[in-house]
């Protein structure tokens, strides 16, 4: 094994390969690969051992063999400093994360970086179709967050597919998958577990792709974890065998820990068979009923449409239209839950969707 | 709007058929425009290659409706697609 020696803070300019051993200050670290198979798009992440997992919470249970031969690569480099990006780059958007720090949006030269200062940055090149990531000691827990999903939907837009904030169901009859769409904290998650439990599958709870293929659309689940609200777990008793102690008001399940509870569905891509809006809870009974597309894509491109300064870029643009495009081929409906998610039976759902095609 | 002036898509702005409708992105802003089907039938006319004029003989063709009450929906709905930035006349 090679052993090559370097200068203090001198990481980001040596190229990284898989098996390498480096010395710096007197530690070592093995450079290592993780590879996921995202349905014939292969991409891998090389670099610092302690990090390479970081898209595990949302990739993991799509990890290949790490000698798959990758389309896209992100390379991990951890730096004492993470500084700004040239001043002639062009500011895409800025704000705060989630997770609290600030956080901007350069272009420069067709890379893409997401910039945290003192945590991490983030880019994306169209041009090497490669990426990397590189995060400050401060940083390595934030890369896992917000940022490792900017970074996601930025390589999967660059492909052609697009990460979309909504569940993943199938219907298990005809093998269609069924997207559910609602903006945070309205219902969502306890939608997917209540039709789950009663007919359906679950590929994923809040995140899924869409992308087309010989003139299909496909929807695929991203298979994370599973963030249950206390609120759920209240209306839903059949949690408690994989719940814990509540020390917040949620809890991170992961998705196959709930397979004696509810249908698992495989992470396959399947042709759309409907979507569905989640609108305002109803007070006495779950309410089904058809839904115009023109409302439908309102919904959706209010919680997944990114708009900055300048409008909305080409990636934004693409999903548009893609987000057009799948609405335009399927059946489009409106759910209010009722009072008693539990009694949600996915035959609810199917009969609704056979009897719209019926009269549409 | 004159006969003659030869509309076009916006560069601002981007046109999708639903089937039952269609959805317009002003890009420059994300703001987003719902239309019904005869601004649909409009829109997927409206090509930077046909004028006005044509546009409205192959709408009558198409619709059931006659040509004076096509004319002055279209028109009024022209100046309105104008005004929001969503098409041009050159």
């Amino acid at each position: 094994m090679a052993v090559v020696e370097i200068t203090p803070l001198d990481w980001s300019r040596h190229a990284i390969s898989p098996g390498t051993t480096e010395i710096h200050s007197g530690m070592t670290t093995e450079i290592v690969r993780r590879c996921y198979d995202l349905h014939g798009f292969n991409l891998s992440v090389v670099g610092d051992s302690q990090q390479i997992d970081f898209l595990d919470p949302i990739l993991g249970n799509l990890a290949a063999p790490d000698r798959t031969k990758c389309n896209w690569t992100v390379t991990l480099v951890q730096a004492c400093e993470v500084v700004a990006s040239q001043a002639r780059s062009r500011k895409l958007w800025e704000s705060a994360l989630p997770e609290g720090p600030e956080a901007t949006v350069f272009e420069v030269d067709r890379i893409r970086t997401l910039f945290v200062a003192d945590h991490f940055e983030m880019s994306v090149d169209l041009k090497s179709r490669s990426s990397t990531v590189r995060f400050t000691s401060q940083g390595a827990t934030y890369i896992r967050g917000t940022g490792a999903f900017w970074l996601l939907g930025e390589i999967m837009a660059a492909t052609g597919r697009f990460l979309l904030h909504g569940a993943c169901l199938i219907e298990i009859r005809s093998n269609q998958a069924i997207a559910l769409f609602a903006p945070s904290g309205t219902g969502k998650t306890t939608t997917a577990l209540a039709l789950a439990r009663r007919g359906m599958a679950l590929a994923g709870d809040d995140a899924l792709v869409l992308e087309t293929s010989d003139d299909t659309t496909y929807l695929w689940g991203i298979p994370r974890g599973l963030k249950i609200h206390q609120q759920t777990a209240a209306l839903m008793p059949w949690l408690s065998p994989v719940l814990g102690a509540w020390e917040t008001d949620e809890q991170l399940v992961r998705l196959d820990a709930l397979r004696d509870l509810v249908t698992i569905a495989s992470t396959s891509r399947r042709r759309c068979g409907a979507v569905i809006i989640l609108m305002a809870p109803n007070l006495t009974r779950h309410e089904i009923k058809p839904m115009s597309k023109t409302e439908a894509i309102t919904h959706i491109l209010s919680d997944n449409l990114r708009r900055a300064a300048g409008g909305v870029d080409a990636n934004g643009q693409a999903a548009f239209a893609a987000i057009a495009r799948l609405l335009a081929a399927t059946q489009t409906i409106s759910l209010s839950l009722g009072p008693d998610p539990c009694s949600l039976d996915s035959s609810l759902v199917t009969g609704a969707l056979e009897s719209n095609a019926n009269f549409s | 709007m004159k006969d003659s002036d030869i509309i076009s898509i916006s560069s601002c702005a981007t046109f999708q058929s639903l089937g039952d409708g269609a959805v317009i992105l002003r890009t420059d802003s994300g703001q987003i425009y719902t239309c019904n089907e005869t601004t649909e039938a409009f829109l997927k006319i409206v090509d930077g290659r046909h004028t006005f004029g044509e546009i409205l003989k192959r709408l009558v063709a198409a619709f059931d409706i006659d040509q004076d009450t096509l004319t002055a929906d279209i028109s009024s709905l022209a100046d309105d697609l104008i005004e929001q930035g969503i098409i041009v006349a050159a």
